[in-house]
């Protein structure tokens, strides 16, 4: 019996046990990201034995920076920043390196043009109803995954008419403002965000002066260039047509402000801006049985188009002047179709983009050539269920090649008539098994093989100090993980814990490796390994109290130097207890206090520098009153000043304070 | 199950550390007297290792980076060097270059250390500067002269924070008194499409018969335009600054005492820095310099790489080993041409190879001993090279393990004695 399915993307991502019960048959599909599957328990509709962890933004987590800070609740995940709001922020997992996160809008890629380390920074969590991190190996729908796993950002989605405004004021001068607006029905609905942020960023911090042997010339001392200013929007418009779904997605992003860099010299006079725009457009239609059996075809593209600049006329910042102005497009185009029966399954993908990087230096005479990329992929997954005696079993065999051609063509003097060129073919496979003894409980492994391709700054250099070579392997690791999840509602205590032991071995690890005074080039020199456990709760203990909780220990391991990798500390921890009441009158609050502790690591590849471990405590409060029209949400960061910095040299904002005020109207509330 | 998570999170941690397990490196103080001084890095982290009379190891790591804590940076950044001539006895001297601009001096007896500014306290809101500096050198009468390699680029920055030049400190305070500048030999080199500002850019220093002798980089901001090769005299006392012009070669920062006589000097010239080998032989070579008791030092000999194509071009790493013997390396490119050490002779230009390394960027400046009985190479790949010498020839080297703890790349080597 064919059932319609609304999968709902901003629920909680409990995969609707029995939603599709005593739906009209053959009725046509509205909203479905995805099938609904039996209650095999999950992190993900996607894929039940991926290990795969979603987080909605709450107004508490709206509070946040960025995603990076949010990421603290997921475990296996390391967020890493540069520094204070604006600041460079990425995201490791499993204890693979920035660049081998994979992160996605939806379904589509977000990355820099030609590869990179995203910067969740520039993603303001206003515009997101949620994220989902996929560690390890990652469902063939989201296209296979990097080496270290998948951030999905799962942008806002309408929620009938409603309307809310939000102001925020918190230390270091910030400030920001944004305004939400969604209308619609079943038919047809749209959401629309739009935000201002500012900082001054002038959090204190202790200048050494470098002399790190010398503590009487230590002083405390302000950044200086730590002033930011954004805007950002969002539009997403989705509408039942052609007998599925046609969604449309436009988000914007500006960011303008000084560039901090280390504080040994900090930049008073360097400043930086980035624009980024993204358009995507993408059509769904599902149809599914109570059985499990159906379909769902899925076809999207979207196009980005970003812009970079630094001013640094000076050479405060770097090795010299540069005033740059870096250009990059990206297109890409996707299609995915499943098909479900009741034993056997199977999913076809096939993608393909291009990306444009273009880098300019506004004081070299000679220009930079713009490199490209084109690169195409399909995969096919397999899958069959079945049941053992009680349990259910779902298991799934993906394989995909992809075809990549980078080029570079000379237009610089000394390159003029050159062209370079690099191919990769990468074939990538996965193997995962999820078997349910019960509805609540899942045991779940995977192995998967996954890819890094050298970003184009790796294969052509920057123009400048960064000698590219086009020789280079992509990067490669195998991911393996076993574990279990439970989910579901037990003695007055509902929602999920999930643990899973974890193994991650890459290998051709690109180094940059300093060639002379000038200059640096990649070589595809390393191995590594990461063995670990990850352990990660999200409970409603009866209606008043909530526990997040993640718990990481991993051990790392440079085989090439045999030592462990820098910035891996081996146990991570954070907890957030969370109190729930009804204070009357219309008003509810909330109190929680969260946690979170980061063991000694060294920051060193030759591990001789280490910094010791660290814990934060922050602690904030939530009042929702006017019958939910109105939210005041109080938050505190690090209260005790541990100010930890994820990186050597660029210290973070420590203590600090916000304040958040929402009016919210709409139907429903 | 959480307690076998446990159980395998202390079975884990029981079998490796954060740290690589060497013994730390605490500027303990040394009773051999170490005669050599070995930078090894990669350029993430450094240690200085020592080595006695006998170029054995005394210890892989007198300091590293992981001797303090780390704050904003770390006791040795990835980026430092030592001096080209050592300013005092009983001392380890080292130049924590761009990002830190530091000197750093450390006591072997007593293990006391100090870490000395090569730019004023900033004003707030000044503009930051990098100095980087390259070389420090000790002039009789307590004041010492670091070459700062980086010109300041904004046009209030303080007197004496102006970069491209030689700064003068004082020896026993640290306190900077004055700069002397080396502005006049920035040139502005054209060709067909843009005229291009190179700057002196001063890097090693010596003191040859009272006068203070510069290597010149004469770089552009982005290194990829370099004016005609020069070393510059510089008058310590008037700031005068003489040059003499170093014709078909490029990049002349390198310079090198004769062992035997002391008004002559070597100069290693790099040639173009972003090119492979091929490229780089347009610039690179080696030349003998006089100094005379006044006006710019007089060229006596010269080796172009352009003139000798049966021979690789010498870049760096020049080591006298007498007065018409040199050994210098050439720096090969990126994976194609290893890095070869050459020896030259200056009586009758002839060269020849005499090591080859595994691969390309790895050999950096030796020394020979004191006593002209071997020569110590580092070689990032495999440690220190130490060649027997024998009528100005050298013996097949036998390496030496520098860094057998903390693995890292032998860079650089100074004599200390």
């Amino acid at each position: 019996m064919d059932v319609p399915v609304d999968a709902d993307p901003a629920d909680d991502g409990v995969p609707d046990e029995g939603s599709a019960e005593g739906a009209p048959e053959d009725d046509p599909v509205y909203g479905a990201q995805a099938l609904v599957e039996q209650p095999i328990a999950a992190g993900s509709d996607l894929d039940a034995a991926a290990a795969a962890t979603r987080v909605p933004i709450d107004a508490r987590a709206e509070s946040l920076d960025d995603a990076g800070e949010l990421m603290r609740e997921v475990p296996g995940a390391s967020p890493r920043s540069f520094g204070g709001l604006g600041s460079f922020s990425g995201l490791s997992l499993r204890g693979a390196s920035l660049d081998q996160t994979t992160v996605l809008l939806g379904e589509l890629p977000l990355g820099p043009a030609g590869g990179g380390a995203f910067d969740l920074s520039t993603l303001p969590l206003s515009t997101l109803a949620a994220v989902e991190v996929y560690r390890g190996g990652a469902p063939l729908w989201l296209g296979g995954g990097g080496i270290g796993g998948v951030l999905r950002l799962v942008p806002r989605d309408g929620d009938g008419l409603a309307a809310s405004q939000r102001v925020d004021v918190g230390s270091f001068g910030s400030a920001g403002a944004r305004l939400m607006a969604s209308a619609g029905d079943a038919d047809l609905n749209v959401v629309s965000v739009a935000g201002v942020r500012h900082t001054r960023g002038d959090y204190g911090y202790l200048d050494d002066a470098g002399t790190r042997l010398d503590a009487t010339d230590d002083v405390r001392r302000q950044r200086q260039n730590g002033q930011v200013d954004e805007g950002y929007g969002l539009m997403h418009l989705r509408a039942r047509a052609l007998g599925g779904e046609v969604a449309a997605l436009v988000t914007a992003f500006g960011r303008t402000g000084g560039l901090t860099g280390s504080p040994v010299e900090e930049p008073t006079r360097t400043r930086q801006a980035r624009t980024r725009f993204l358009g995507a457009l993408s059509y769904a239609r599902a149809r599914g049985d109570d059985e499990g059996a159906g379909h769902r075809f899925a076809v999207a593209g979207s196009a980005q188009l970003s812009r970079d600049t630094l001013s640094d006329a000076l050479g405060e910042a770097g090795l010299g002047p540069r005033v740059t102005d870096d250009a990059s497009r990206r297109v890409f185009l996707r299609a995915a179709y499943e098909g479900r029966g009741e034993t056997f399954g199977w999913m076809a993908l096939a993608s393909g983009g291009f990306d444009r990087y273009a880098p300019r230096d506004h004081l070299r005479a000679e220009p930079t050539p713009a490199s490209r990329r084109a690169s195409g992929r399909v995969g096919l997954e397999g899958r069959a269920r079945a049941r053992l005696g009680g349990a259910r079993l779902d298991t799934r065999l993906s394989g995909s090649l992809a075809l990549t051609r980078s080029t570079l063509e000379g237009s610089r003097a000394d390159l003029l008539g050159q062209h370079r060129e690099a191919t990769d073919v990468i074939p990538n496979a996965r193997l995962s098994a999820a078997l349910a003894p019960a509805p609540s409980f899942a045991l779940t492994g995977s192995v998967a093989t996954a890819t890094r391709l050298p970003n184009l700054v790796e294969l052509f250099g920057d123009g400048a100090f960064l000698v590219g070579d086009t020789r280079l392997k992509p990067e490669r690791g195998v991911s393996a993980d076993f574990g279990g999840v439970w989910r579901g509602h037990a003695h007055g205590v509902s929602g999920s814990v999930e643990a899973r032991a974890f193994g991650l071995f890459s290998r051709d690890l690109i180094r940059w490796v300093r060639t002379s005074r000038f200059t640096a080039t990649p070589q595809n020199v390393d191995r590594a390994r990461v063995l670990g456990a990850e352990l990660g709760a999200r409970l409603d203990l009866g209606t008043h109290a909530r526990f997040v909780g993640a718990l990481t220990f991993m051990d790392s391991r440079d085989l090439e130097r045999d030592r462990a990798l820098p910035l891996r500390p081996q146990l991570s921890t954070h907890g957030r207890p969370e109190l729930r009441a009804n204070l009357g009158r219309g008003v509810t609050g909330s109190l929680f206090v969260d946690v979170t502790y980061q063991g000694a690591n060294s920051v060193d590849p030759a591990a001789l520098v280490t910094v010791g471990s660290r814990t934060m405590v922050g602690a904030g409060v939530s009042l929702s009153f006017a019958h939910g029209h109105a939210r005041l949400d109080l938050l505190g960061r690090d209260l005790f000043d541990a100010a930890p910095s994820d990186l050597l040299g660029f210290p973070r904002p420590g203590r600090r304070f916000s304040a958040s005020l929402t009016l919210m109207e709409g139907v429903g509330l | 199950m959480t307690e076998r998570a446990l159980a395998m999170c202390l079975l884990l941690t029981a079998c490796s550390g954060p740290g690589a397990h060497c013994p730390p490196a605490e500027l303990t103080p040394v009773t051999d007297e170490p005669a050599f001084a070995l930078v090894t890095s990669d350029y993430a982290s450094s240690a200085v290792a020592l080595l006695d009379a006998q170029g054995e190891l005394l210890s892989e790591a007198f300091i590293d980076s992981g001797s303090a804590r780390p704050g904003l940076a770390t006791a040795l950044s990835g980026d430092i060097s030592l001096p080209t001539s050592l300013p005092s006895a009983g001392h380890l001297w080292w130049v924590d270059r761009i990002g830190v601009d530091l000197l750093g001096e450390a006591e072997f007896a007593t293990g006391d250390v100090r870490q000395l500014a090569t730019t004023p306290t900033r004003i707030a809101g000044e503009a930051a500067f990098r100095a980087n500096p390259h070389d420090v050198l000790a002039l009789p009468d307590g004041r010492w002269l670091v070459s700062r390699y980086e010109p300041n680029y904004a046009p209030d920055a303080q007197p004496l924070d102006r970069g491209n030049d030689l700064l003068v400190m004082d020896g026993a305070t640290g306190t900077l008194q004055a700069r002397i500048g080396i502005e006049a030999l920035d040139e502005d080199v054209a060709d067909a499409d843009a005229t291009t500002r190179t700057y002196a850019r001063p890097d090693r220093l010596l003191l040859r018969q009272g006068r203070v002798v510069v290597g010149l980089a004469r770089l552009s901001p982005d290194f990829r335009t370099a004016a005609p090769g020069a070393v510059a005299l510089v008058d310590a006392d008037t700031g005068e600054v003489e040059a003499t012009l170093l014709p078909g070669l490029s990049d002349c920062g390198e310079v090198e005492a004769s062992r035997d006589d002391d008004a002559r000097f070597f100069v290693a010239c790099v040639g173009p820095t972003h090119t492979d080998l091929a490229g780089r032989r347009d610039g690179a070579g080696v030349a003998s310099l006089r100094v005379p008791a006044s006006g710019p030092a007089m060229l006596e000999w010269i080796w172009r790489a352009a003139d000798h194509p049966e021979l690789p071009p010498p870049t760096h790493a020049l080591a006298p080993l007498m007065d018409d013997v040199l050994i210098v390396a050439s720096m090969g490119d990126d994976g194609e041409e290893p890095d070869r050490l050459l020896r030259l002779r200056l009586a009758d230009d002839a060269g020849e190879v005499v090591y080859e390394s595994a691969q390309a960027f790895t050999l950096g400046r030796g020394a020979v001993s004191p006593g002209a009985d071997f020569l110590l190479m580092p070689d990032a790949d495999v440690g220190v090279l130490r060649f027997e010498i024998t009528s100005s020839a050298l013996g097949s080297p036998t390496t030496l393990a520098a860094s057998p703890c903390r693995r890292l790349p032998a860079r650089e080597l100074r004599v200390l004695r």
